[in-house]
Formats: structure tokens, C-alpha cells, sequence
């Protein structure tokens, strides 16, 4: 009963989100003007470069087009719950939540889905349109698109979820800002938004491997690039231990902050 | 004459003043450096990998990359140092945080763009060195032009977000567009520039100023000219002239916040 009452206790803020993420109409367009030009460029870029100098059949314009705008996807739909979160810190907001019979992290979390939601679904729906036109053809084989749906949703709520270990960082930090742009970046580069990992040099794509970025980022991608048939379960299952991982942090750092408050106050 | 250097020295003394305000706390200070640089080599190393694969874009090898790169992250460096500011205005017009500078006897667009500089354009300006010694096209006799190639960047950009921000005076939130309008000429910026060709240059060099703030500065680096100088000088005029107009036409709109406060 007790599981019940609080799962639709956040379900109240997911809905929540979801208002405030259909509200943000100038945002998502802004979003999706950026996807569009993104991709525009990139598709230049592959018709630039000589792709037989990779020496696989498999990476040709059309699929690094795909590739892309399904990478794209994911980085641009999950919101930026971190800034909300470092202002409450600064404002000694957080010392409010204490009292009350809510989990922070997880409100957060709950709104952050909410929002994450309608953006998965605008920018999907621009993202099959754009990279359909720009292709001029669908991915190999199509349904293979549908699998990714589930897998944008749960890597968009394992970033929404170190975001918020890094909006609670500002505790220590003052501004988390720096340390997402870290997380942005470097997940940019080990995730292979713009260019898949194979085309890596062997070194840095054993390292990328070993990170969460690459099952975050670009797993769905990979699987619709290469027609892999299994890659829904194994990115999936990756995904959801790399959730549990990511729930783990949250949880020390929130820990470590109620230490703090409890101590200096907030 | 006398007022240029008075407004100069002016806009050096609240500058120091807010520097130093944000050094008081050296620990966030670093961090934020050190984070600038990394963001700034992070993004570099793609372009990195890139070429590992192939061997030019339309002629482009990593060596142009690394001096756009340079060029950008330069002019942006400035901007944030010396304008910083400049990112806030949207915020500061439809708060009515202009009060506070409307009773000063300074230009209220210089004491606005001057409110709230950021150390973080240090890292920018470091990282710009770097990736300009990284191209190895780039030596000490091209300081001169280096100076003058970052300045033409970091103004077009200054004017053209000081236009964008302006906006907040007719409409009621350009928070949105003007990150987006930020977000846009720096991406389109760090690209080849033979990517892009008839009416997207032609767009590039007008109302999403990329080309100003990237490829203009990179061509004087790498193949200095007159005539491209003079080009970039006639561009600063041009959106100089636009952001003052259009932010004086703007405040006509002004409508004061009542705000009580104190500030540097």
C-alpha cells in the first residue's frame, strides 16, 4: 500500500512535467531548429569525406545520417534539471524539502521524466522527418526504429538521474554548471554522438566502451546503423544497470549534502 | 577624446572591481578554468579522431580546424571577460534591472554589457592559445594579427547578441531565442566554411554572424589582407551601429522595475 501511495505521489509530479514540458513550446522549437541545422551540416560532412576510406560497407552517408539523428535525439530531449536544481541549493531551498514527505532526488527525477517525455516525442517525430529527407530512405531494416523507443526513454532517465548528482555537487561547488558542461562534453565524445565508436582508434574506443556513454548515447544508434536484430535487449540491459549505478550515486551524494546541511545548515 | 578615455577608464575600474569580486573565491575559480579548457579540448578531439580517418574536408585538414577553433573560443573568451553582461541583458530589461544604471551618468548599454563579467573567459582565451600553437601555422609574429583578428569576432558577436537581447523590449521573453541564436553561431562557426555554400554563406555572413566570428578571423590568421580587414572592420561598424540603434529604440519602451539594489 505504501509503494502505491508513493509511486502515485510522483506520478503527480511526472504529470507535472509533463505540463511544464508542452508548456516550453519556444523551447522545443529552438530545439528542434538545432536538430535540423545539426543535421544539415553533418549530412554536408558525410558527403564530403571519402566513406571508402573507412573500409566498411556498413557506414555509408545515408546510415551516418540515421546514425546521428537517432544520437541527437537522446542528447537533445533530456531537459536540464541540473540548473533548477544548483538554484534551489543556492537559494537554501533544499533545507525546505527536509520537512516534508517527499524524497527530493526523486521529485526531481519524476518532473525531469515528465518533461523528458513530450520532448522524446516532438523531437522524435522531427528527427524521422528530418533524417528521412535528408537520407532520402529509411533505416535497414525500418521496424528497427520502433526499438529504440524504449531505449530513449530509460537512457534519457539514466541522464536525468547523474544530473541531479550533479545539480547537488553545486553544495560543494557553487555553480554545477562546469561540471555538466564535463559530462556533456566527454559524453559527446566517448558516447560517439557525432561519429560512431568503430571509426575510433582502437584505444579510445576500449576506453569509451568502458564507459556509460556509449550505451547511452549512441547503443540505439549503432543498432539501427548496423541492423544488429539483438541490440535492443542488450542495450536495454545495459542501460538498466548503469540506472542502478547512477541511482547509487545519487543516493551517496545526497547523503553526503543532508551531512552537510544537517552540519552548516542550508 | 577626453570622454572615450574616461568612459575607458571607467569601464577598466568596474571590470577590475567584479574580477576581483569573483577571484575572492580562488577554489571555484580554477575549477572553473580547468573545466572551460577541458570542455573546450573535449570538442577539439572529435575533430581529432575525425581526421585520424580522413584526410581533408573541401581542402579543410586539421590544422584550419584547430585555428577556427582557436578563433572562436578566443572572441567568446572576450566577450564573457569583458561583456559578460551581455548574456543577461534579455533579463536585466524585463526585470527592470536597468533602473539601477539609467541613474548613472555612464552609457547604460556599457555599464549593463559590464555588469557581470566571468573569469571562465579565461579558459576560453587559454584554450584559444592553445589550439593556435596546435596548428603550427601560427607563430609569435602573428600576434599583431591574432589581436586584431579575436577583437573583429568577439565585437560582432558582442553587437549581434546585444541586438538579439534586445529584443526583451518588444517581446515579452527572448531568453530562449537568444541562447538559441548563441547556441546556432557557434556551432555553424566551428564548421568548415566550404560546407556551406550560396544562400546558407550568404546567411552565415548576415543574420547568424558565424562567419564573422570564425571563418573571417581565421582567413586574416592563416592569409592576412587588407581587404579582408577591412571587411571585418566594416562588419564591426555595421552591427555596431545596428545594437546601438536598435537597444536606444528599445529603451524608448523601457518601462522601470522599481527595483531597490546595490551593485559594482
Amino acid at each position: 500500500m505504501g509503494a502505491v501511495s508513493a509511486f502515485k505521489k510522483y506520478l503527480c509530479f511526472v504529470e507535472m512535467g509533463m505540463k511544464r514540458g508542452f508548456e516550453r513550446k519556444w523551447d522545443i522549437l529552438g530545439r528542434v531548429i538545432f536538430y535540423g541545422v545539426i543535421l544539415v551540416i553533418f549530412s554536408k560532412l558525410w558527403t564530403s569525406v571519402d566513406l571508402l576510406a573507412v573500409g566498411n560497407s556498413k557506414v555509408h552517408t545515408q546510415g551516418l545520417i540515421w546514425y546521428l539523428a537517432i544520437s541527437e535525439w537522446i542528447v537533445l530531449s533530456v531537459p536540464l534539471i541540473y540548473i533548477e536544481i544548483e538554484s534551489e541549493i543556492r537559494r537554501g531551498d533544499l533545507l525546505y524539502f527536509e520537512g516534508k514527505p517527499i524524497s527530493y532526488p526523486t521529485m526531481k527525477i519524476s518532473e525531469g521524466i515528465g518533461e523528458l517525455l513530450p520532448y522524446l516525442g516532438i523531437l522524435g517525430c522531427a528527427g524521422v522527418i528530418f533524417a528521412w529527407a535528408l537520407s532520402g530512405s529509411l533505416p535497414e531494416p525500418p521496424f528497427n526504429l520502433l526499438k529504440i523507443v524504449p531505449i530513449g526513454i530509460l537512457a534519457g532517465i539514466v541522464s536525468l538521474i547523474v544530473q541531479v548528482a550533479i545539480g547537488l555537487s553545486a553544495h560543494w561547488i557553487q555553480s554545477a554548471t562546469p561540471v555538466y558542461w564535463l559530462w556533456q562534453k566527454v559524453g559527446y565524445v566517448l558516447g560517439g554522438v557525432m561519429l560512431p565508436l568503430p571509426l575510433y582508434p582502437d584505444a579510445l574506443e576500449k576506453i569509451a566502451r568502458a564507459s556509460p556513454f556509449p550505451v547511452l548515447l549512441s547503443g540505439a544508434a549503432e543498432g539501427v546503423l548496423y541492423g544488429d536484430s539483438d541490440f535492443l535487449i542488450n542495450t536495454m540491459g545495459m542501460l538498466f544497470f548503469w540506472c542502478a549505478a547512477s541511482i547509487f550515486l545519487v543516493i551517496g551524494v545526497f547523503q553526503k549534502c543532508q551531512d552537510r546541511m544537517s552540519r552548516d545548515g542550508g | 577624446m577626453r570622454p572615450l578615455l574616461n568612459d575607458f577608464l571607467f569601464i577598466k575600474a568596474v571590470l577590475f572591481l567584479n574580477l576581483r569580486k569573483q577571484v575572492s573565491s580562488l577554489g571555484p575559480f580554477l575549477l572553473q578554468f580547468i573545466f572551460v579548457i577541458g570542455n573546450n579540448g573535449v570538442l577539439f578531439l572529435v575533430w581529432w579522431i575525425f581526421f585520424q580517418k580522413f584526410k581533408d574536408i573541401r581542402g579543410w585538414t586539421l590544422s584550419d580546424i584547430s585555428i577556427l577553433y582557436g578563433a572562436v573560443t578566443g572572441a567568446y573568451g572576450l566577450v564573457i571577460i569583458f561583456a559578460g553582461g551581455v548574456f543577461h541583458l534579455g533579463r536585466m530589461i524585463l526585470e527592470g534591472e536597468l533602473d539601477f544604471y539609467i541613474t548613472q551618468p555612464k552609457g547604460i548599454l556599457t555599464r549593463a554589457l559590464c555588469s557581470s563579467p566571468s573569469l571562465s573567459g579565461f579558459g576560453d582565451l587559454f584554450a584559444s592559445f592553445i589550439f593556435f600553437k596546435m596548428s603550427g601555422g601560427v607563430g609569435l609574429s602573428h600576434l599583431p594579427v591574432l589581436g586584431i583578428a579575436l577583437l573583429i569576432g568577439a565585437l560582432v558577436l558582442l553587437c549581434s547578441v546585444v541586438i538579439v537581447q534586445s529584443l526583451a523590449f518588444w517581446v515579452r521573453s527572448t531568453e530562449v531565442l537568444a541562447r538559441q541564436f548563441l547556441e546556432l553561431t557557434v556551432l555553424f562557426s566551428v564548421y568548415p566554411k566550404t560546407l556551406f555554400v550560396g544562400s546558407l554563406q550568404i546567411l552565415l555572413f548576415s543574420v547568424i554572424p558565424s562567419g564573422f566570428l570564425g571563418y573571417l578571423p581565421a582567413d586574416l590568421i592563416k592569409d592576412f589582407s587588407w581587404e579582408k580587414l577591412g571587411i571585418g572592420i566594416g562588419a564591426v561598424c555595421v552591427y555596431g551601429v545596428m545594437a546601438f540603434v536598435v537597444f536606444h529604440m528599445g529603451l524608448r519602451k523601457y518601462e522601470s522595475g522599481s527595483r531597490f539594489g546595490m551593485g559594482v
